[in-house]
């Protein structure tokens, strides 16, 4: 009997667990089942081709022909010593040092004044969120046209009594002129994240700083910024991946010239995979522009997040 | 509590959802995996004889019916054109834009789903069959004489041959860079018109021309005597034609063995050229990315302009008051100097992995024959690359009413070919060097050595050594 009355024991547990198992199945198949279009399309098109770059990266690959041998680190090592590989990686993140502290204060600056804004406020809005919804195709080309030797910056500039510079064609401005119409493009959507996170604050904290004797400059610094902090967090993350991504523009206003002044990685990927049909290098290339950004990424969130919760 | 019994609830009304979209999702797999059915014989086919086997043909081309008039009625007759010659296709035609051309069959030879003839530019065809995507259609032009090479302007096959393979034959063109100028201006400033006196000019004359013809207004330039742009593969190639020269140097069998753009100092010579009329002469607007020259050259701020025999038709339908004609590239002033441009000529082939070679082989047989060419002609002005074409009673009439015409064979006879093989590559390359000489941060001696030197690596990488 005690034999007997024993031996199931051990087994209770693992049918406990396949009954709730299917029991889970059966109250939720129907969600998985809806998913399931979806999570295959993004399997396939996303989570397939990272895994099959990374595979390439390590193979000399050029679509066509049959012959695809294994490199090992090969494409790793000739993208360290390519110097175009270098300039894309400098001039990017000179974009990226530039672009993103300065999208995130222009676009903080534009939402506190926003927020302050009694009158008008939708319009207010609605002017600096237009290019934002505008196709970066589209802006691209208009600010090509912005920046002709004889077109309106130039136009403006005259003015004033300044001779404007040949803009895309001068080493020493074409970036900076990309970085212009960059941080002119994306303002507006980082001042709605930062709008949104003004209006989340309880205005409980100004009236006590108020009733404190706290200025505008010590509110600011020592109330808005801290309690913005996961709207801060978002736009530096968001916008750094992004910075360090950029492509259209450049492909648009420069094609990276002159000189290579403006050639970003993105840009080199870019050449090597659909101009040289070296699609293993453009990969390894990849895969290293992946390390700088989850690594910068990284640091990022290690930095800003503490532990504090507002 | 009757209406509570018959009330579906949530957890029902999915798991209804679901089996739905799940049997509707797969009634439409099932029936994409089933074969289409036969097309029914149509009421005039029925009761005659038994109708007659179609083999589907896959065309691409990046023309198309759209952009103008003549493109429209173009593809519109075609596949009434090629059934009337070729009962037997059942043409499959496919747009592909040209900008996505390369990558499109890249991914088409990839997923074995290429066409199963195409239009090439010269810029890809020659790497495709190097790589093997591209048939050696020898075999077949042996046995259809009307496609012989002797069939087509001398010098026009130079891109789609490779020694004794051929593996393009040529369906449009000829193609090359000429320059264009208004007569008007050139009279107002007391500058000859006569083309015959035009040819004899070297590079010299052609400046004091432009510098001329260039109007100021303080320090603007208001009317450029000529629009130098920043210098690309294609103006190596003009610089060499000009001190006859090649953009490639050959071995003795013909075959291409590195860069032959600087011979002579071509290349050096064309810079110094560019460079002095773009900052000494001053006879250009600024170089600029999106500087619009060919608007430029129809609204008359601009005496001369570099563009192409495909802008004809075009420029006498869109300014038909505009007085213009054209040049080819003055004699560089060197021993051997000579007229010079770059030419092109862009054909059909047939991918190695085509389905149906011998119907895409019929297909290309229709659209390089005379008869579709002369047909081309006569809808949208589109020349043609074959000898007896120029003999035509059509092209007689046509070349007394636009005497231009007789520019496009001339520069096919003096000419050197395009950049055509690793043109993107050589382009990418070519290009930050070019910009750093005209921008004058490199000088132009300095700058051809490197490129010389990294325009060879890329071509021994290719094979080509």
């Amino acid at each position: 009997m005690t034999t007997l009355a024993q031996q199931p024991q051990p087994l209770q547990p693992q049918a406990s667990k396949y009954r709730d198992l299917w029991k889970r199945v059966r109250r939720t198949w129907q969600g998985y089942l809806f998913i399931s279009p979806a999570a295959v399309l993004i399997s396939i098109f996303s989570y397939v081709a990272i895994v099959f770059s990374l595979y390439i990266s390590f193979h000399q690959y050029d679509i066509i022909t049959d012959v695809r041998p294994f490199e090992g680190l090969a494409n790793y090592s000739r993208a360290l010593t390519d110097s175009l590989v270098r300039i894309s990686f400098r001039n990017t993140f000179i974009y990226v040092i530039v672009i993103v502290p300065a999208i995130t204060v222009v676009s903080l600056f534009l939402a506190v004044l926003g927020n302050q804004v009694r009158r008008g406020r939708a319009l207010f809005r609605t002017i600096f969120f237009i290019p934002t919804i505008t196709p970066v195709v589209v802006t691209s080309m208009l600010w090509v046209w912005l920046y002709e030797p004889t077109g309106g910056v130039n136009q403006l500039l005259k003015l004033v009594g300044i001779k404007g510079p040949n803009w895309l064609f001068n080493p020493l401005t074409a970036l900076p002129a990309i970085m212009i119409m960059t941080i002119w493009g994306a303002v507006g959507y980082y001042m709605i994240i930062f709008l949104a996170g003004l209006a989340e604050i309880p205005e409980v904290f100004y009236e006590a700083a108020k009733v404190d004797g706290a200025g505008r400059r010590h509110t600011f610094w020592h109330i808005t910024i801290p309690l913005l902090r996961n709207s801060l967090i978002f736009a530096f993350v968001t916008l750094t991946i992004a910075a360090f991504q950029v492509f259209t523009q450049v492909f648009i206003m420069t094609r990276g010239g002159p000189m290579n002044q403006t050639q970003t990685v993105q840009m080199v990927v870019y050449h090597y995979a659909f101009e040289n049909f070296e699609m293993g290098y453009a990969a390894a290339i990849s895969w290293l522009l992946f390390g700088v950004i989850f690594f910068f990424s990284a640091l990022q969130l290690k930095l800003f997040i503490s532990r504090e919760l507002y | 509590m009757k209406m509570s019994k018959n009330r579906v609830s949530r957890r029902d009304f999915l798991r209804l959802s679901a089996i739905t979209a799940l049997s509707s999702i797969g009634v439409n797999a099932l029936a994409a995996c089933t074969p289409a059915p036969a097309q029914s014989p149509s009421a005039e086919m029925a009761g005659e004889e038994p109708a007659q086997v179609r083999h589907p043909i896959t065309y691409w081309d990046w023309w198309g019916p759209t952009g103008s008039a003549a493109n429209k009625a173009l593809f519109d007759r075609l596949p009434v054109a090629l059934e009337e010659r070729n009962p037997e296709l059942e043409l499959n035609y496919q747009n592909v834009p040209f900008g996505e051309y390369f990558r499109k069959f890249l991914a088409a030879h990839a997923a074995d789903d290429v066409p199963d003839v195409m239009h090439s530019s010269v810029y890809w065809a020659r790497d495709f069959f190097d790589k093997g995507a591209l048939l050696d259609l020898t075999p077949f032009i042996e046995v259809t004489p009307d496609l012989a090479p002797d069939k087509f302007l001398t010098g026009a096959l130079l891109q789609a041959t490779k020694g004794p393979a051929q593996y393009g034959v040529l369906g449009e063109g000829p193609d090359s860079n000429q320059i264009f100028y208004n007569v008007d201006l050139f009279e107002d400033a007391g500058i000859t018109t006569d083309p015959e006196e035009i040819a004899q000019w070297n590079w010299a004359d052609f400046t004091e021309a432009a510098k001329e013809l260039t109007r100021r207004d303080g320090d603007d330039i208001v009317q450029s005597g000529f629009l130098v742009g920043t210098p690309t593969a294609q103006t190596l190639s003009v610089w060499a034609s000009c001190h006859d020269a090649g953009f490639y140097s050959k071995n003795d069998a013909g075959i291409e063995n590195g860069i032959g753009f600087n011979e002579k100092n071509a290349a050096v010579n064309g810079l110094h050229w560019f460079l002095d009329m773009l900052h000494m002469d001053r006879v250009s607007q600024p170089i600029a990315p999106e500087r619009q020259d060919w608007a430029q050259f129809q609204q008359g701020k601009t005496a001369m302009a570099q563009s192409g025999p495909w802008q004809y038709g075009r420029l006498r339908a869109d300014v038909p008051e505009l007085n213009w004609f054209t040049m080819l590239w003055p004699s560089a002033p060197v021993e051997g100097g000579k007229q010079g441009t770059a030419l092109w000529n862009n054909m059909l082939v047939v991918p190695t992995k085509s389905k149906n070679k011998d119907a895409g082989w019929s297909f290309l047989e229709f659209w390089c024959g005379l008869d579709w060419m002369l047909e081309r002609f006569k809808i949208g002005d589109w020349l043609a690359p074959r000898k007896d074409f120029y003999d035509t009673p059509e092209y007689q009439t046509k070349f007394q009413q636009l005497p231009v015409l007789t520019m496009v064979p001339q520069a096919t006879s003096v000419g050197t070919p395009l950049v055509y093989i690793q043109q993107s590559a050589l382009d990418a390359a070519i290009r930050p060097v070019l910009e750093a000489a005209i921008l004058q941060a490199e000088e132009p001696e300095t700058a051809i050595d490197r490129l010389v030197q990294e325009c060879n690596d890329i071509m021994a990488k290719a094979g080509y050594e």
